[in-house]
């Protein structure tokens, strides 16, 4: 018999969405949202921009 | 110029936006328009030194709340409307140099809450048939801003391959009584050799009839047919697992992998669809580490698409990579 799968991970409770709508001077309208608790874990370390890889060099002929 | 030009070979609208030609165009980090505004830099379309997640109105969009007339005169052969809608980008953080796939599983979270805004406010225009949610990320699929964002069209008709697949899921539903994509779930899980990484609410997989060497369908194991009918746990089960996929993604060939992500959800017309499950598509146009997968004479000419893999030889890959591997 094979042991019963782990328990899930419990569900961090959820923030609470709040929308702030700002009209642009050129009439777009941008929502700024923001979260209640805030965000409290620190942003992942990233690399330079210069280092950066998306995608890589590809194959001139289609395929 | 911004219209709708119906196509009657393929029964389908084509939009035109000429001013898309004129929209910026990879620019160099220091002048993202997606960055907030420094104090002292120059203004981007962000006006504030740091903010969590925005969403703004398109400067160049294809679809618009309150769209001039078109400009050609349409007639029974070529009908022509307004194109009419909404295009909104959606900056996923006000970090330059990051990716969807290295943020936190509570950010992620917090995105989708701001996706399921925008569906539950977008798809409740009278104008808005469908509310499409969606990112292009990495120049091989075309972008032209680095900074993490997505996009989001809220179109004023349901689009064609959209259309199509829920011709499909009705069929079904109406001789089965089932929905396609539960079946189809169902089916993948009984084999479970193409099954990339599943939770207590997800299950993730290159389908049997995958187009693509690493396409991948996100599908809940419970049907629920748009963002706004997930409970609590169940937006946290998404996150987590777009987490591990993604992440998946970018160790697949060692570098952060270009993708298409797109959010499929029932259309909001007003009709009912107790056929549709919601569902996330994934499609990286990498076949190799340096070798896309073009949309050629068979695909673009024909819209037949040729895989050159089978999806029981590359999902134990992504598997693995899921895992951790």
């Amino acid at each position: 018999m094979s042991a019963p799968p782990p328990a899930p991970a419990p569900v961090p409770p959820e923030p609470t969405l709040t929308r702030q709508v700002v009209i642009k001077p050129d009439g777009r309208r941008i929502a700024f949202y923001h979260f209640e608790p805030a965000d409290a874990e620190p942003p992942p370390a990233s690399p330079p921009e210069g280092s950066r890889h998306v995608g890589a060099a590809l194959e001139s002929a289609a395929g | 110029m911004s219209e709708l030009r119906w196509n009657p070979l393929l029964g389908e609208w084509t939009i035109t936006a000429t001013r898309r030609q004129e929209r910026t165009f990879l620019p160099p980090a220091d002048y993202c328009p997606l960055c907030p505004t420094r104090p002292g830099a120059f203004e981007t379309e962000i006006p504030t030194p740091a903010f969590d997640i925005v969403v703004f109105e398109n400067r160049f969009p294809s679809l618009q709340a309150s769209p001039p007339s078109p400009t050609v005169e349409g007639n029974d052969l070529y009908p022509v409307r307004p194109a009419q809608g909404v295009c909104e980008v959606v900056v996923y953080t006000d970090r330059h140099a990051t990716t969807l796939a290295e943020e936190s599983v509570e950010r992620i979270r917090r995105l989708i809450l701001v996706w399921r805004d925008r569906f539950a406010e977008l798809g409740a225009r009278d104008e808005v048939a469908y509310v499409y949610i969606f990112e292009n990320k990495g120049e091989a699929i075309g972008v032209t801003l680095h900074h993490p964002h997505g996009q989001i069209y809220a179109y004023p008709f349901i689009p064609p391959r959209i259309a199509r697949k829920l011709t499909q899921a009705q069929r079904h539903w109406n001789a089965t009584g089932r929905d396609l994509l539960g079946d189809v779930l169902a089916e993948e899980q009984r084999d479970g050799r193409r099954i990339v990484c599943e939770n207590e609410a997800f299950v993730a997989f290159i389908p049997f009839f995958a187009r693509l060497p690493y396409e991948t369908l996100l599908v809940p194991r419970r049907q629920v047919a748009a963002i706004t009918d997930f409970d609590a746990g169940e937006r946290w089960r998404l996150a987590e697992i777009l987490k591990t996929l993604l992440t998946g993604y970018d160790r697949l060939f060692g570098f952060s992998l270009p993708y298409i992500m797109a959010l499929h959800q029932r259309p909001t017309d007003g009709e009912d669809y107790p056929y549709v499950r919601f569902h996330m598509e994934f499609l990286p146009p990498h076949r190799t580490a340096d070798k896309l997968k073009y949309l050629a004479g068979s695909e673009s000419g024909a819209g037949a698409f040729i895989n050159d893999t089978i999806p029981e030889a590359t999902a134990p890959r992504l598997r693995d990579c899921c895992a951790g591997g």
